[in-house]
């Protein structure tokens, strides 16, 4: 197996190398040229080259300017170079499987596009929307930040470590400097380096709470749309509860009955995992009532009596008829919930129900609060990391609802 | 016989749902001070009878035969309270059954009609057994007199149990319980009998009435335009979705008052900072605010003193929650309407010129401004207005408070005397007072809500103008004007109507957030100070008030939903 699949490059790269040499009108002697410039890209010597020269570069370049130990400065190369490196092999990797797939060898020995599938369309729709790839693209790093942030802090955010430097900039309330880029908040911790950090419990809790209630929603609502009846009714009552509850006011007494309550091992569940259980709970009402529709539009059709005469099982038309048929919608749902997630999870620590030790950006407005007047700065950069990051998500979950269903938009 | 039936049975539920509006036996609570002699005389002290036991300090004999004071502690048989809460339950339920039986019935489906009669029925006597058995338990009860030892504590029978946790000295009260059935009771107990009696009536409901009464009677004008109501299918879909939010409302309930109980100890929060306190104040404080019952039996308590119009008294301060809620009701109701108008009167002109230049500036514009809306967190965006226009800033608009006038006292004799002057300028700077605080709250709820709305508008507007008529309309040659305002303006109206009561009751959801930026003295304010410092009764009132207000935003939204568009089946 591996062996044919070796002779099968090579034959791929002699043909390369043949069709280099008759583009190129290259003598037989010259034949090593044409190898070496086919095995630049066949065998992406050339990111290779690349990462390295980036590698090189940044170790000369940091090793001057920056004043740290070697060792920093030879992972701090390594991890650019190499993102780099992998950036490029997979994009190129991805483009070479991409034409492989659109093309395909006719009855008649001549190469076709095949007729795009359901996806590569959606994609090529969100591909000419430019909102939607800067939206997605800054989804993307704050995803990044939020998982790489520990390497990104200038300090520790929960130490204390600028209260003692007051003669350089720090201290208890400091204005915005150089030094620290937001300031000080009122205990004397660096604001840049907790907004970065405060993006994890955001970014957690939005796209977690939104897992969970996806997925009690979805599980939930196929069951009432497949099999009707009880079922059906049951289900569709205990959402109307959900529906009908007060979220905020119900979040707020649950987030409270969890944190303080008497219940000595609720109190041991981790902050934000508290707002993601009562967020993703009592979030999926609107889900399930969607997929309930759904599904008994899709239960109608055709294909799925198709599957059910040929013996499918109930469990396999579910899983691999109808919600691979109703993913669109609930895909543009879940990117909008999210974003009411990160808001709802703003929301609750605004109004104190955090716990002091998490950094959250709703928190910190609050404790801002106290200092309004000399530092609003501290209320107003948290806060509007809060809009910037639920406006990326708003506008992605629009611009995936205008690719998967162009008929929404118009 | 039919006749007879239906007669019996109408006359059986009317007789029912009268009671239910009475209570059916009372309960005298007699409390006189007891002297210093008399509380080592008498036999027997009662300590609780609050709970299902007795506790008792008795005069015995112990190992020495010396005389002394002897703890006892009795089970009564059953709480009369949980009880009687119990029976109004099942009172409630009998009651919904036979209405729900009787409007099936004249629907004309018979079978269900059957099935409903049996369910009433049933309800009916699970609910006369439940009755006589507390009709016994309360006669034992009632049958013997309690002397009380309450430490601390003063029980009259119109006011609540107050308590002193600095007081030191316990009082002596003897306590007499005396229940007594009403009128009322036996009325029920008739009801109950007339309609089983009809219920269980050997009737061929598929046959058509004989009797030439009957027949009149069915075809007289006040009875036939009932039954052409009642058959109605708005009708019977509002009572149908009357019935669901019933065990709704209660399973909503039910998870809140867990939720509540097991919040923290108020008991402890309500002593921090108070001096001399002992054990036994604890324990009585525990008692006098009911927490030493079971989650469930304070929870039907509760549940029995709520749908009798009483939400009980708040924890701090002893104010009734009734009163307080419907001060706070107002405030609340006042920024959210306020700012649900203005929102309306932005968006619907917004919307609507977006959807007709579409894909133009305008359109985009308003599609960004709705997408701030819906991004920007409304404490961000209320921060920022209080740091632009209140005194941070500009210094225009006060940013915290409802008001800063107190509520002008009403001179009479000056009214009297015809000085109409002061009153009115004095309620002219009040409205002011206030109107100028609501003005940073209601732009910050506005801008939250205005993207919804605008949002709505567009995509209904965008489908109406491709339709048919539309077309039509353009095509015989009607001004612009005519047939966006017109022709398509209506049929935008329908979903716009419909959602914006959702909409609506959301928005109250969402009070807290708000209110406790501007620390304005609303329900959603109160409410997290409330949670805040575990004011139980406060915490309960304001969410079932909340829950209420939604469920009923549902439901007109349902019926108009239904009434507004014929297609929707029900």
């Amino acid at each position: 197996m591996l062996r044919v699949a070796r002779e099968k490059r090579k034959t791929v790269f002699e043909n390369n190398v043949k069709a280099y040499m008759e583009e190129h009108r290259l003598p037989p002697s010259m034949s090593w040229v044409a190898k070496l410039a086919i095995a630049w890209r066949h065998y992406s010597v050339d990111i290779a080259v690349q990462s390295l020269a980036i590698f090189t570069f940044l170790l000369i370049f940091l090793s001057i300017t920056w004043d740290t130990s070697f060792a920093r400065i030879l992972i701090w190369s390594l991890i650019v170079a190499g993102v780099w490196g992998v950036v490029r092999f997979s994009i190129r990797l991805y483009k070479q499987t991409a034409m492989q797939k659109e093309l395909i060898i006719a009855k008649d020995g001549t190469l076709r596009e095949r007729s795009p599938s359901n996806w590569s369309l959606i994609w090529r729709r969100y591909k000419k929307n430019k909102v939607s790839l800067l939206s997605g693209s800054v989804v993307a790093i704050v995803t990044l930040i939020a998982i790489i942030y520990p390497i990104l802090l200038p300090f520790n955010p929960v130490q204390q470590v600028p209260l003692f430097d007051a003669w350089n900039g720090g201290g208890s309330i400091a204005r915005p400097n150089l030094k620290y880029p937001a300031g000080t908040d009122i205990l004397g911790r660096d604001e840049f380096s907790r907004v970065l950090a405060g993006s994890e419990v955001s970014l957690t809790v939005g796209v977690f709470s939104t897992v969970l209630s996806v997925f009690i929603g979805v599980s939930l609502g196929a069951i009432a749309g497949y099999y009707r009846g009880w079922s059906e009714e049951i289900i569709m009552r205990i959402t109307d509860m959900f529906l009908s509850l007060p979220f905020l006011v119900i979040a707020i007494l649950a987030v409270a009955f969890i944190r303080r309550g008497r219940i000595a091992f609720l109190k041991q569940i981790p902050q934000s995992m508290v707002i993601i259980l009562v967020l993703g709970i009592f979030g999926w009402g609107g889900l399930c009532r969607l997929v309930t529709a759904n599904t008994k539009q899709i239960y109608r059709l055709d294909y799925v009596n198709a599957a059910r005469v040929l013996g499918a099982s109930n469990r396999r038309i579910i899983l691999l008829h109808i919600l691979p048929n109703i993913l669109a919608p609930i895909i543009v749902i879940a990117t909008l919930s999210v974003a009411g997630g990160i808001l709802s999870e703003a929301g609750l620590t605004f109004l104190g129900l955090g716990s002091p030790t998490t950094i959250s950006w709703g928190q910190m407005v609050n404790e801002a609060q106290t200092v309004f007047r000399s530092n609003p700065e501290l209320a107003f950069i948290p806060g509007f990391a809060i809009f910037f990051v639920v406006l990326a998500f708003n506008l992605l979950g629009d611009a995936l609802r205008d690719a998967m269903d162009p008929r929404l938009k118009e | 016989m039919k006749a007879i039936a239906i007669g019996l049975k109408v006359l059986g539920f009317i007789l029912i749902f009268t009671t239910a509006f009475v209570p059916i036996y009372k309960i005298y609570y007699d409390a006189t001070p007891l002297s210093e002699h008399d509380k080592y005389t008498q036999d027997s002290l009662l300590i609780s009878i609050f709970g299902s036991r007795v506790e008792y300090n008795t005069i015995g004999y112990d190992y020495n035969n010396n005389i002394t004071k002897v703890y006892t502690e009795l089970q009564i048989p059953s709480n009369i309270v949980l009880l009687s809460a119990a029976l109004w339950f099942l009172l409630f339920f009998s009651v919904l059954a036979a209405a729900l039986g009787q409007v099936f019935q004249s629907g004309g489906v018979k079978k269900r009609g059957n099935m409903a009669d049996i369910m009433a029925a049933l309800f009916l006597l699970v609910s006369l057994i439940v009755l006589i058995i507390a009709i016994n338990r309360t006669l034992n009860f009632t049958a013997s007199e309690y002397k009380a030892v309450l430490s601390g504590q003063t029980a009259t029978p119109s006011s609540a149990v107050t308590f002193n946790p600095n007081d030191s000295n316990p009082s002596y009260f003897l306590i007499s319980l005396r229940g007594k059935m009403t009128f009322m009771f036996y009325i029920y107990i008739i009801g109950v009998l007339l309609t089983l009696t009809g219920l269980f009536l050997p009737v061929d409901w598929t046959k058509p009435s004989e009797g030439t009464f009957s027949k009149k009677f069915a075809s007289s004008k006040p009875i036939s335009f009932i039954k052409q109501i009642a058959t109605m299918r708005l009708t019977i879909y509002i009572l149908r979705r009357l019935l669901t939010l019933i065990p709704l409302f209660i399973a909503i309930m039910v998870m809140t008052f867990v939720m509540v109980s097991g919040l923290g100890d108020p008991v402890a929060l309500l002593l921090l900072g108070k001096i001399n306190v002992t054990e036994e104040d604890k324990i009585n404080l525990t008692r006098s605010l009911g927490l030493d019952q079971p989650v469930y039996a304070r929870f039907v308590i509760w549940f029995y003193n709520f749908l009798h119009g009483n939400m009980g008294e708040s924890y701090r301060g002893g104010r009734s929650i009734n009163t307080m809620i419907g001060e706070l009701v107002w405030e609340t109701l006042k920024l959210q309407l306020a700012s649900f108008v203005l929102a309306l009167l932005i968006a619907i002109p917004l919307g609507v010129v977006a959807a007709k230049n579409q894909n133009t500036w305008i359109d985009s514009t308003a599609s960004t401004i709705a997408l701030l809306g819906l991004s920007m967190p409304i404490f961000v965006f209320g921060l920022m207005l209080i740091y632009i226009f209140s005194g941070y800033g500009l210094g225009w608009l006060p940013a915290a408070k409802a008001h800063s006038i107190p509520t002008p006292v009403v001179d009479w004799s000056a009214l009297r005397a015809g000085d109409w002057g002061t009153w009115w300028s004095s309620l002219m700077a009040r409205t002011g007072d206030s109107i100028i605080h609501m003005i940073l709250p209601t732009t910050a709820l506005t801008f939250a809500s205005l993207a919804t709305y605008t949002r709505l508008v567009r995509t209904t507007m965008l489908e109406v103008l491709r339709q048919d008529y539309i077309l039509a309309a353009r095509a015989n040659g009607l001004s612009e004007r005519v047939i966006t305002w017109k022709h398509a303006w209506r049929n935008v109206l329908i979903p716009v109507v419909t959602y914006v009561g959702l909409f609506l009751a959301s928005a109250l959801a969402g009070a807290p957030i708000t209110e406790t930026l501007f620390t304005w003295p609303g329900l959603g304010y109160r409410y997290v100070v409330a949670v805040g410092l575990l004011d139980f009764p406060m915490i309960l009132g304001t969410t079932a008030i909340l829950t209420i207000l939604i469920l009923l935003g549902n439901l007109v939204t349902d019926i108009v939903y239904v009434a507004v568009d014929p297609r929707i089946e029900l």
